[in-house]
């Protein structure tokens, strides 16, 4: 498990990147609303993206609508890619073939 | 992980940890998408029943007169609802969700778009009147024209947003418009309440099945 990014592989963060990640490139979603979608008090949510901006995996963006404060979190490129990786990491931890798999025994010739 | 056991979190295994993904990526795709059944299923019953009515109207079957003025306003309530339940669940499932400005540009010009293909073929069809179509070509004209559009439209967004589901329904849709002149008017309404209503009902019932098992998984 040596090649499980550490930030992504615990139950929460793991939770709330999947959700930001389905999401589209570009959509951001407000702080209220992915609590409601990840059933998760607002501390405990506040704790665990706060460790993933640390890392740049998530933008933090605050805004107002009319004079209400609204925060916005999205994956950062980086925290899309380290997620597609950390998928792809356990896909290739539990034996399944993955895209990236397929493309490397298409690129070597067979032996023998 | 030593960081995630310091947290006070058990530890996960690859299997519960690829589980706990797949499981909020459902529930998540579920929720932001748990209306879009329901406005298909709207969409489906305007079809259906809207397009029913007017063949029913036109059919003038013995002993039974709908009035002009009365069928059109069934007609137009019924697409007006669709409308509203499209508005109105469509906003509420993008409660909080945000997109760049370049995603609003792509929503934008693709919502105005739709209102300049409506409004173009009522002012066309005005001008094909003006240069005597007769009532019985506007029978024809007018619901192939949208219905063309709207399929078009419908492919447009399957390109956009890379929906396979909209590439059904608008080729289809497409179909539609193309073949039903052939059959004549008033049969064509017939066949645009019948076909289009059970292709939009359909999608529908599928949508909702999907989303029930994906909740019942999740």
């Amino acid at each position: 498990m040596a090649d499980l990014d550490p930030v992504i592989h615990a139950q929460a963060r793991l939770r709330i990147t999947a959700s930001l990640a389905t999401l589209g490139d570009g959509e951001s979603i407000a702080f209220p609303r992915l609590q409601e979608l990840l059933d998760m008090t607002a501390g405990n949510l506040s704790t665990h993206l706060r460790k993933l901006e640390e890392a740049d995996y998530v933008v933090v963006s605050k805004t107002h609508q009319g004079r209400v404060p609204v925060t916005y979190l999205e994956l950062t490129r980086a925290g899309r890619r380290a997620f597609e990786d950390y998928t792809e990491s356990l896909r290739r931890l539990l034996g399944e073939s993955t895209e990236r798999d397929a493309r490397a025994h298409a690129e070597v010739p067979p032996t023998g | 992980m030593s960081q995630a056991s310091a947290e006070g979190e058990t530890p996960l295994s690859p299997a519960a940890a690829l589980a706990v993904l797949n499981n909020q990526q459902r529930i998540v795709s579920g929720r932001l998408g748990s209306n879009v059944w329901i406005i298909t299923g709207a969409w489906g019953v305007a079809w259906l029943l809207g397009f029913l009515v007017i063949w029913v109207m036109d059919s003038h079957f013995s002993g039974f007169a709908l009035p002009t003025w009365l069928g059109w306003t069934i007609f137009g309530a019924l697409f007006a609802a669709a409308i509203v339940v499209s508005a109105v669940l469509g906003i509420r499932s993008g409660r909080g969700i945000r997109s760049n400005s370049a995603n609003s540009f792509t929503g934008t010009v693709y919502g105005v778009t739709w209102a300049v293909a409506m409004l173009s073929i009522s002012v066309f069809g005005a001008g094909l009147l003006s240069h005597g179509m007769t009532t019985g070509l506007a029978d024809l004209f007018y619901p192939s024209a949208y219905t063309l559009l709207v399929g078009i439209l419908y492919l447009a967004a399957a390109a956009i947003w890379r929906i396979v589901q909209m590439i059904v329904a608008g080729a289809f849709l497409v179909l539609l418009a193309v073949v039903a002149p052939f059959l004549g008017h008033p049969t064509n309404y017939l066949v645009f309440g019948i076909a289009g209503g059970a292709m939009f009902l359909t999608l529908a019932i599928v949508g909702a099945v999907r989303l029930r098992s994906a909740v019942a998984r999740g």
